[in-house]
Order: structure tokens, then C-alpha cells, then sequence
């Protein structure tokens, strides 16, 4: 059973999603229940995923019967499943945060399509996770992708033009992806990521392979909004659903950054970066000026969730700077993929709360909110502290993490980025915190309705308590660094 | 009793504190009975299970998350759960009698703010230590900012603006030093070792993150953070913030360094220099200074940096000094601050040259700030002077002129509002003893000021004596001369 499991937690969803537009016909009300039950089936099987690999191993499940590398391999070793579990957690709160937001924000007739989309999403993200093919990485992308495209614009007015430049960068970032598989392909003959990892390491030399990893990086940094590739990121989290901001910047973004992970450590592997360190050096720098740069934009920024898209492409600086600097880079990086997830969830939660019940989306609106409205604004303020990397919060954990390996590498430089780069949110999350809690003052209001607020209050509590439990359960960041075979 | 469970009660107390918000009564009762318990608990500590450890999680290979009760941190432990009791009573009656709004968050990031103090005094490593550090300052900004006027906010915002960058110099500090010995564990005498440049620069990286203990040219948050309602003014200089700052400074220098180190690289006088340095000059600027928060806020900076200046001798004695003021000034800078505030509260009075004639009918309120101006002077018969007495005893020629300077300019900006407040004609008549809510006040400060005195003739209350010379036969081993 459990060797099934990986295709079965892409197929669910997808399945899924054609059962929203088929119930559709005779119910508008279908789609959300339906979602939410298929997610957090998903979410199960993922956890079981996750429990039943142990370090070093993986499941593999071949498509169709067909044996790799010449078929489809779904293959899921214990980062596949760490990051399949990151992704079905926030799908499922996610959908239990999209009720009411979609209720309010998406016309009644198009309902059934949001939850279509939205099912189509979660399979793209899920599908990611588990593929072990880079070409069906390729198409799980654009599953993910296409869908989001619609999704923002559902929001229409303004969404529309955000999603039409989404969709544009887009579209040359995976046709980079596309360009760079090619390469790969030309290089090697094969899709498959390990039967590619193996064939690669007689061909380090090669040109056609160091671009095609150039190609790759280039698409993914799109993809994922890596400064200075970030242009189109402001604008689809402002104007896109609430719901959909949630799940975009936190399952989606992972995604992204997982599979630069995944081509960084399981297919072109250190030793390809260890005879080209600057290949390397150019991505520490590019993602150095990306935390500086997300910063400083983010301090710039008047409306919330601008200021938090910003806040996202520093921190997915963060992740791609990890992945430069060792052994120690990788805790950091994997750590990351959680917290930053948590994070995000708990403040995009309430900043589209507070679009859902005052329509506020500067920050100077929110005066006296923190009195006003004590749970939410906690959660707020909560992943903030958290955000800017006070102990010992889950943000503490990954700087901490990343500043230890700066030093494990002997690369200082990196020390004084992470330290400018955590004053610099101190100034743009603080100033927040100061209007909520210290400024004006309004009457005691009600809360956000239970089911965006409760999973909003989760994330942030846990993006505080995630920096102890870290520490408790280690063995998880240890494993992904034996499984990736980099000590 | 292990020392996590003195971190457990104000713990468990605050979120107490925040659940019961909405009965005032039952809040603030738990506010006092969580600072009575604290304190019971560490002074078992401190007579029973001397360094006694718990170790809770391993951070990094060498980095335990733990605590232990060791003298030194026990000083300080005993010093800030002691005075709470005091300023909790005593932040009840300031409170209610000037109707201040978001009490229940005033007494949670009170409480939170002492967790995070007896965190520090416990802290068995630098990243332990680190960690309350931060903590520290993330609590106690709700405090600073409390009246959310536009001088509160800007306020809080200087108090993060040089905390926050400080704690993150320590935090580099902290990590090159795992980088460079593999461990972070205090040790009496010192671990750190490597390269004299590296380890004096790292030295400038932790004198930065130090910006806690307010020395100078990284003081001016405290004049600043006056703004505060009293009781918060007298927890940032009396009990937590800054006592934490110059508390991790006698931590760095001889638990991270040690004596031999400090000598060797010159640390000792780089560190006297900045010291004596803002002795001086906080007291010049004191004088200077109208507002009476604002002026006592001055005579703490040059406090601290007393303490400063007795560590960095590198002298037993000097230890004994430094060590032994924490609580010394504990008291009486406490007492100081309450007496202010009670004037504020109860006559509404915040200037130095309004209060001419208020000691004839504030008759405890002067008395008492009468025996704070006489401490901080260091002259008998209160505690003050055996700190001054022992860097005397140095006979470092230097401390004691900065250290006589210092005295004589004391005498010069606190007594006059003694003067003044008894001899001179006007102010008005109040009752000092007069409502109920005004004793909640009167007696916590007379009770501080009391035990000022009482500090002078029986030093080894609370063990504090006897604590403070077995961390100084720690640090020096058997060369003590």
C-alpha cells in the first residue's frame, strides 16, 4: 500500500478537481467541502509518507509499470516527503482559511471553478514533491502554475493585470526550466534525476551541462520570485483572493524553491558546484542582494500585503543563500522551507482578514487593531517577532542556522547580510506591530470568523514554538542531509 | 530545586496574568503571588542546590539550551525577584491611582519580562544568555511605550533601535566565540582562546551588545525610556534591563575572558576607560537635567558604570565591588524611582523645581529618597558606601579619583531636592497616606528604603555576602592574594 501512496496523494486532487466541476452541475456548494476533504486526505497520506521513510531510503513507484529510467519514476526520499507534508499542511489550512474569503470576495457563480483551480493547484504542488522525472517536474510546475494564473485573476479589476504579468514571467521562467531539461537531455539521454545524477558525473566538464543548469536557475528564480526576478510577485499577492495569497506564498513559493533544492543537491550535486564555485558565488551574491533589496522594498512599501510579498523575496533569499554554504545551509534551508511557511500563513491570514472585515489594506489603517481585535492581531504580531528573528521564535532557528554555516564555511560576509538583513525587518515588522498595538484606538470588535482565524492563530503560535520544537526533532534535518548524501 | 523552575513560576504566572485580564482584582493578586513565589523559590535555590543545573534541549553539537544557578547569576536572580515583590505592590497603587488603560498588558510583559531576567541570571551558556537578552528587550518595549502618546512610540522605537542591533552584535559575538572554542559554556577564569585580534575584536563585538548597561556613547535610550509609567522605570534601572546589561558585561569579562586574558590583551583598561569615562560625564549631564525621572535616569547610567569600572580593575576586591552593587544599587536606585513616582501620582509633580516644600507633608516619600540620595553617594550608613569602600580597597589609584568625582558631583544634583523639599516654603499640602491605593505606593518604598540601610549593616542578607565571595574565590582559585 505505502508504495502507492505517492501517486495516490497527486491523484486524489486531481481527480478531485474534475468531480467540483461535474458536482457543479447540480450544486454550487460541493466544491468546498470536497477540497476540504481531499486535502486532508492528502495531508494524511503525506504524514504516513513521511513516517515510513527512514533515513537514507525512499519510495519509488513506477508509472505505468515502466521501469526507469525509460518510464515516469515518482520517488520520494525523506525531503520529497518533508516537503509533500509542508505542502499538504498549508493546502489543507489554506482551504479551510478559503470559506469565508471566497464566499465574499469570488461570485457565486464561479465558485465551483475556484475550487477547480484550486484542487488543480494542490495536485501540480503535491506532484512536484513526489516526481522523480524532470520532465514530469516540468509538467507538474505548469499544472501549478496555470492554475494559480486563474486563480489570482479570478479576483478580477486589478488581479487581472497582476495575473497577466504573472503570467508572462511565467511563462519565460518555465520556458527556461523547459530549455534547461533540454540541455540536460542532450547532455545525458535521460529525464530520470537519479539515472541523471549518475550520468553527470563524467560530465562535469561540459558546457551544454553548466548551462543547462544556468537555464534552470534562471527559470526557477523566476518562478520563485528571487530578487531580480521579483517584479511580478507585489502585485498577484495585493490583488489576488485572500485565499489564494495564503496558499501561494506559502505551499507554492516552497515549491519553487524545493525544486532548486532538488536539482542543486540530487542532480547536479556539490561536486559539480565544487568544480565551478562560481556558479555558486554568482547564486550567494544574487540571493545576498535579494535579502537586502526584498528589505529595503519592504520598508518602502505602504499596503500590508505588498510590504509581505516584499518580505517574501528576502526570505527567499534566505533559502537560496542557504543552499550555497555547506552542510550547515542545508539545516538552514530546509528549516526554512517550514518556518518561513508558517510565518507567511499567520500573516497573509490576517492581513486578508483585515481586508475581509474593514476593507483596510494600508498599513497606517490598521491603528488600534491590536486592541480591537487581540486574537488576530496576535497571530500577526506573533509571526512577525518571529519574521524578524527575535529568540526563539522559528525565524531565530533558521538565522541562526544560517549563520552558523557562514562561519562553518569561512564566509563572513554572509554574517553581516543576515544581521543588516534581520534590522532591516525589524524596522518594516516593527513599525507594523507599533500601529496595531501602540497607535490610536478603536472599540472592542469581533474577531475574524473562526475558520480563518483559528488556523491564523495556530501558524502563529506555532511560528514561535517551532524554534524549541526544532530542536527536538533535529533528526528530520539530519536525515535530509544524509539522505542527499552531503556531509 | 533545579533553576528552571524559578523560569517556570513567572511563566505560568503571566499567562495567568493574561487570562484573568478582565477581573482586575484576581490579576494583580496573581502578579503578587507570583512574585513572592519566584522569589521563595530562588532563595531555596540559593540556600540549598548552589549550581544545580538543568539542561533542557542540545541547540548545536556543544550548545546545550540550560541553566545553572551559580553565585554570581543568583545575585542578580535574588536582587530582581526580591525588588518585584515590591514594584508589583507598589504598580498596583501607581496604576489605579492614574487610571492607566492596558493594565493586563502592562502585568504580563512585567512578569514576562522578569522570566526573561531570571533567564539571563541562569543562563548556563552565551546563547542561552542571548536568547532572554532578546527576549528581555522584546518585553519590556510594551512597557516603555506604554502611554502611545508620540513621545512613548518614538521612545520604544530609540529603545529597540540601539537594543535590538546590540543584541544582534552579541549574538556574532556569541557565535564566533562557538566558532572559535567549540563551546559557550560560562566558565570561572575563562574559555575563550585564539587569535589576540580576533579575540579583542570579538571583545568590541560583545562591549557593543552590551548596550543594555547603558555606558556611554550607547546610553541614550535610558534618559528616553523615561517616558514610562514609574514602575517600569524602576524595572528597567533598578531591577531587569539594565542590571542585566552590566550583570552579562561581569559574566563576559570574567566567565567568557578571566582575568589572565584580560590582563594579558589590555581588556581591563579599555573597558575602565569607557567606564570612567560615563561616570563622569552622566553625572555632569545630571546636573544639568530638570526633569527628576530624567535626573535620577542619569545618576543610573553612572551607577552602572561603577559597576563597570569596579569589574574592569580585575581585582578581587573590584569583583567583590561589582558584584555586591547589583543589589546594593538594586535598592537604592528602586527607591529612588518609587519615590518619584509616588510624587507624580500623588501630587503631580515631575520637575526638580516644583518640588520646594513637598517633604513637609510627603514625609515618608522624602525620607526615603533622602536615603537613596545618601547611598548613591556612597556615603554610610547606607549600602552604597561598602561598594565604594571595597574599590577603595583596590588601591587603584585611579578608580578612586574617578570614583571621588563621581561622589562629590552625587552630592551635588540629588541633595538639593532633599534641601529644597524640606526646607523650602510652598508646594502645597497632600496626603500622603491619605487613600487607600497611596500606601500600595508608601510602604513598598519605604520598605526599599529600609532595607537599604538595612543592606549597609547586615550585607549578607539573602546570602548576598556569602555568594559573592564564593564567585570571587571561582574566578580567582586559590591566587587569590
Amino acid at each position: 500500500m505505502i508504495e502507492h501512496l505517492p501517486v495516490l496523494a497527486v491523484a486524489v486532487s486531481l481527480l478531485g478537481s474534475f468531480t467540483v466541476v461535474l458536482t457543479s452541475l447540480y450544486t454550487r456548494k460541493a466544491g468546498y467541502p470536497l477540497s476540504l476533504s481531499i486535502t486532508f486526505i492528502q495531508l494524511v497520506m503525506a504524514v504516513v509518507i513521511l513516517m515510513n521513510i527512514n533515513s537514507g531510503g525512499a519510495i519509488s513507484y513506477w508509472l505505468g509499470g515502466w521501469r526507469p529510467p525509460w518510464g515516469i519514476e515518482y520517488r520520494v526520499d525523506i525531503l520529497g516527503a518533508y516537503v509533500l507534508v509542508i505542502v499538504t499542511i498549508f493546502s489543507f489550512l489554506a482551504t479551510v482559511y478559503a470559506r469565508k474569503t471566497v464566499e465574499k470576495e469570488i461570485d457565486p457563480e464561479k465558485q465551483p471553478y475556484f475550487y477547480t483551480l484550486w484542487l488543480l493547484l494542490v495536485s501540480g504542488m503535491a506532484g512536484v514533491a513526489v516526481t522523480g522525472d524532470l520532465f514530469n517536474l516540468f509538467v507538474f510546475l505548469e499544472i501549478a502554475s496555470l492554475a494559480t494564473y486563474a486563480l489570482i485573476a479570478m479576483a478580477g479589476k486589478r488581479a487581472l493585470i497582476a495575473s497577466f504579468n504573472y503570467l508572462v514571467l511565467g511563462a519565460v521562467g518555465i520556458s527556461f526550466y523547459l530549455l534547461g531539461t533540454a540541455f540536460l537531455y542532450a547532455a545525458t539521454g535521460t529525464l530520470n534525476m537519479l539515472d541523471a545524477r549518475a550520468l553527470l558525473t563524467l560530465i562535469y566538464d561540459s558546457r551544454i551541462v553548466q548551462l543547462s543548469f544556468v537555464f534552470y536557475f534562471i527559470g526557477l528564480a523566476m518562478k520563485m520570485a528571487l530578487f531580480p526576478f521579483h517584479v511580478w510577485q507585489p502585485n498577484a499577492y495585493e490583488h489576488s483572493p485572500s485565499a489564494v495569497t495564503v496558499i501561494i506564498s506559502t505551499a507554492l513559493a516552497k515549491v519553487n524553491a524545493y525544486a532548486l533544492f532538488r536539482l542543486i543537491f540530487s542532480v547536479y550535486t556539490v561536486k559539480f558546484f565544487q568544480n565551478y564555485g562560481t556558479i555558486f558565488e554568482l547564486t550567494a551574491i544574487v540571493a545576498s542582494a535579494g535579502i537586502i533589496a526584498g528589505s529595503v522594498l519592504a520598508i518602502m512599501e505602504r499596503s500590508l500585503k505588498k510590504m509581505l510579498a516584499y518580505s517574501s523575496v528576502a526570505n527567499v533569499g534566505y533559502i537560496v543563500l542557504a543552499f550555497t554554504l555547506g552542510k550547515w545551509g542545508i539545516y538552514a534551508a530546509a528549516a526554512h522551507l517550514l518556518n518561513h511557511s508558517l510565518m507567511k500563513a499567520a500573516l497573509f491570514m490576517v492581513a486578508g482578514g483585515f481586508i475581509y472585515r474593514l476593507g483596510v489594506r494600508r498599513i497606517d489603517e490598521l491603528e488600534g487593531l491590536g486592541r480591537a481585535m487581540p486574537l488576530s492581531s496576535a497571530a500577526f504580531a506573533m509571526a512577525a517577532v518571529s519574521m524578524i528573528g527575535i529568540p526563539p521564535s522559528a525565524g531565530f532557528v533558521t538565522k541562526l542556522f544560517i549563520l552558523l554555516a557562514s562561519l562553518d564555511t569561512g564566509r563572513f560576509v554572509f554574517i553581516a547580510v543576515m544581521i543588516a538583513s534581520s534590522l532591516l525587518s525589524l524596522v518594516y515588522f516593527w513599525r507594523v506591530i507599533e500601529i496595531l498595538y501602540m497607535k490610536g484606538h478603536r472599540e472592542r470588535m469581533d474577531e475574524l470568523p473562526a475558520s480563518m482565524l483559528y488556523p491564523a492563530l495556530i501558524m502563529g503560535v506555532l511560528s514561535i514554538l517551532a524554534g524549541i520544537l526544532w530542536f527536538f526533532s533535529i533528526d528530520i534535518l539530519d536525515e535530509i542531509v544524509i539522505a542527499l548524501g552531503v556531509v | 530545586m533545579e533553576p528552571a523552575f524559578a523560569l517556570l513560576v513567572p511563566f505560568i504566572g503571566s499567562l495567568l496574568i493574561l487570562i484573568t485580564g478582565r477581573y482586575p482584582d484576581l490579576r494583580d493578586t496573581i502578579s503578587v503571588i507570583t512574585a513572592v513565589i519566584s522569589f521563595l523559590v530562588i532563595l531555596n535555590i540559593s540556600g540549598s542546590s548552589l549550581n544545580s543545573e538543568s539542561v533542557l534541549f542540545n541547540i548545536a553539537p556543544g550548545i546545550d539550551f540550560a541553566f545553572k544557578a551559580d553565585p554570581l547569576g543568583l545575585v542578580f536572580a535574588l536582587t530582581s525577584s526580591s525588588l518585584w515583590i515590591l514594584v508589583s505592590i507598589y504598580s498596583i497603587g501607581y496604576m489605579r491611582t492614574l487610571k492607566e488603560h492596558a493594565q493586563t498588558r502592562f502585568f504580563f510583559c512585567f512578569a514576562m519580562s522578569l522570566f526573561s531576567a531570571f533567564g539571563i541570571a541562569f543562563a548556563k551558556n552565551l546563547i542561552t544568555f542571548y536568547i532572554f537578552y532578546e527576549l528581555l528587550t522584546i518585553f519590556t518595549y510594551p512597557l516603555v511605550a506604554h502611554e502611545e502618546s508620540e513621545e512613548a512610540r518614538s521612545a520604544g522605537r530609540r529603545y529597540l533601535a540601539y537594543l535590538i542591533p546590540s543584541g544582534a552584535s552579541l549574538l556574532a559575538a556569541t557565535l564566533i566565540t562557538y566558532w572559535l572554542t567549540g563551546t559557550t559554556d560560562f566558565t570561572p577564569g575563562g574559555f575563550i582562546l585564539g587569535d589576540p585580534e580576533i579575540v579583542k575584536l570579538v571583545f568590541i563585538l560583545f562591549l557593543l551588545g552590551s548596550a543594555k548597561s547603558a555606558f556611554m556613547p550607547l546610553h541614550s535610550w535610558l534618559p528616553t525610556a523615561m517616558v514610562a509609567p514609574a514602575p517600569v522605570s524602576a524595572l528597567l534601572h533598578a531591577v531587569a534591563v539594565v542590571k542585566a546589561g552590566v550583570f552579562g558585561v561581569i559574566r563576559i569579562v570574567y566567565y567568557v575572558y578571566g582575568v589572565d586574558l584580560m590582563k594579558e590583551l589590555d581588556l581591563g583598561v579599555l573597558l575602565g576607560i569607557v567606564a570612567a569615562f560615563t561616570v563622569v560625564m552622566a553625572n555632569i549631564l545630571a546636573i544639568g537635567e530638570t526633569n527628576l525621572k530624567r535626573r535620577i535616569a542619569y545618576s543610573t547610567m553612572n551607577q552602572l558604570s561603577f559597576i563597570i569600572l569596579a569589574a574592569s580593575l580585575l581585582h578581587p576586591y573590584g569583583f567583590l565591588a561589582s558584584v555586591m552593587h547589583i543589589p546594593f544599587h538594586g535598592y537604592m536606585k528602586i527607591t529612588l524611582f518609587l519615590c518619584a513616582g509616588a510624587i507624580a501620582a500623588i501630587a503631580g509633580k515631575h520637575e526638580v523645581h516644583q518640588l520646594d516644600g513637598l517633604g513637609k507633608s510627603l514625609k515618608f516619600t522624602f525620607g526615603a529618597f533622602t536615603v537613596g540620595a545618601i547611598g548613591m553617594s556612597g556615603l554610610p550608613p547606607v549600602a552604597g558606601f561598602i561598594s565604594k569602600w571595597f574599590v577603595v580597597l583596590t588601591g587603584n589609584i585611579w578608580a578612586i579619583a574617578v570614583i571621588l568625582i563621581a561622589s562629590i558631583l552625587d552630592v551635588v544634583y540629588l541633595f538639593p531636592i532633599v534641601r529644597n523639599g524640606f526646607f523650602r516654603d510652598g508646594g502645597g499640602s497632600y496626603n500622603e497616606l491619605g487613600g487607600f491605593l497611596n500606601r500600595y505606593m508608601i510602604v513598598p518604598l519605604s520598605i526599599t528604603a529600609l532595607f537599604s540601610i538595612i543592606l549597609f549593616m547586615m550585607p549578607g542578607l539573602m546570602h548576598i555576602s556569602d555568594l559573592a565571595s564564593i564567585a570571587m574565590q571561582e574566578v580567582w582559585g586559590n591566587e587569590l592574594p
